[in-house]
């Protein structure tokens, strides 16, 4: 057999696995995510290795990238501050007094989370999909759908688990669709993922008042538990022929600077 | 020895496999592309021939696809068409080494793109035209630069040097 006709013999059947393959994926074969899930727990151990060895190399990119846009930083927190110092006298007189109405009513008082900590060893961000790879799996109860947030607010969902490690997927991926509100108008809608990365917050009606640096707060419809915050919304645009607003998201918590996050326990 | 350098191969792939997503996928989010494993799926089918950049290509995209892919299968396809692809691109010869390499780095990473966008494309995606544009432009010289740190290692590891076939 002549050399060429080995290569295309050899390209022909690869092309035909990768098709069965393919066709197995977008089935959802049980058995495929059961590869999956050792695969990442197989490579966990090293990845952790490599993830700590490129910390360094992280964290000089975002010290870098932090330096150069310190001045513009430093105002908006300087800003922000004194904003936050203002409301947050009010906001305990307000919680003192919210907690002794609910005692009154007979109503639960606002409980914390259960979390499970993880580090962040791995990342994929091509062509819509945006995942991220911990070190926790369900080993340490980890389950799929549980929402993984950061000091800053949400970041994704675990899309898949293995007994040591877990796949995010954050909500920028195109596929990501989680319950949201609204804080101020309590208005409920959705918070999808796009291609381009951008995040908007959809199902809202043309007729409603959305306002640029409205806070957007996870539904307690969903999936998620409630009240956990999302992001900010940056540009509201309203179409004569769309029902509904065209809503885009800015994420309270920073994806280029994802280390260690917590997973949420239903 | 031939087949120690084909293990050898293969573990450098998977390294590359581990720094691709530990480091080059989060430098992703700056618009900096690297596709380590691509060079390096390039560089085993430049030097071990094309059959072993197929199958390589092929297995290091599955491995790729289980960690991180969406659909199972598209990267580990991807990965086999370029290792393919160097076989129909150093016929077309280079009379320098290095030149030969950046060469076909450059029209694999171009190609690679296409294809990608394409695939993607008949998978129901919408294709982004000038994000597909900046990657065309962008890419291609920053996986240059990874040719010069894979390809001596590939091709000292291999012990020998595939003659590049010259048509004039």
């Amino acid at each position: 057999m002549n050399r060429r006709f080995r290569i295309y013999i050899t390209l022909a059947l690869i092309i035909i696995l990768c098709l069965v393959i393919i066709t197995v994926s977008f089935r959802q074969s049980e058995l495929l995510v059961t590869i999956r899930a050792r695969t990442l727990d197989f490579f966990k151990p090293i990845q952790e290795e490599f993830s700590s060895f490129f910390k360094p190399f992280h964290n000089f990119i975002n010290s870098t990238r932090d330096y150069i846009n310190l001045r513009g930083k430093y105002l908006d927190v300087k800003a922000e501050n004194s904003e936050l110092r203002k409301e947050y006298s009010d906001y305990a007189n307000l919680r003192i007094e919210n907690d002794a109405l609910r005692k009154l009513l007979g109503i639960k008082l606002r409980e914390g989370h259960d979390t499970i900590s993880a580090q962040v060893v791995g990342f994929y961000k091509d062509r819509g999909q945006s995942e991220i790879i911990l070190n926790a799996g369900s080993g340490e109860g980890v389950r799929q759908g549980m929402g993984v947030i950061n000091e800053y607010g949400l970041i994704g969902v675990v899309a898949l688990t293995g007994d040591d490690s877990c796949n995010v997927r954050l909500i920028d991926d195109s596929k990501s669709s989680i319950g949201a509100r609204i804080l101020s108008s309590r208005q409920l809608g959705v918070i999808k993922g796009s291609q381009e990365g951008k995040i908007t917050l959809d199902y809202i009606s043309s007729e409603e008042d959305v306002f640029k640096g409205d806070i957007i707060i996870t539904s307690e419809y969903g999936n998620l538990p409630g009240e956990i915050l999302i992001g900010r919304v940056s540009r509201v645009v309203d179409s004569s022929d769309n029902p509904y607003k065209i809503i885009e998201i800015e994420p309270f918590a920073d994806f280029k600077r994802l280390e260690n996050v917590l997973i949420l326990k239903k | 020895m031939r087949i120690f350098s084909k293990f050898l191969h293969f573990f450098i792939l998977i390294i590359c496999l581990l720094i691709q997503i530990v480091f080059f996928e989060y430098l992703k989010m700056f618009s900096i592309h690297f596709d380590l494993v691509m060079v390096a799926v390039v560089a085993v089918a430049f030097f071990d021939g094309t059959i072993w950049g197929i199958l390589y290509g092929f297995i290091i995209g599955i491995l790729m696809d289980l960690m991180v892919g969406d659909v199972v299968g598209i990267s580990a396809f991807i990965y086999a068409i370029d290792g393919f692809l160097v076989d129909r691109l150093i016929t077309v010869g280079f009379k320098s080494r290095w030149l030969a390499y950046l060469s076909i780095v450059f029209l694999v990473t171009e190609v690679n793109i296409l294809l990608v966008n394409l695939i993607y494309y008949l998978f129901n995606y919408e294709i982004n035209w000038l994000n597909m544009s900046i990657k065309l432009a962008s890419t291609p010289f920053f996986n240059i630069i990874l040719v010069f740190v894979l390809f001596p290692l590939i091709r000292i590891s291999s012990g020998r040097r595939r003659e590049i076939e010259i048509e004039l």
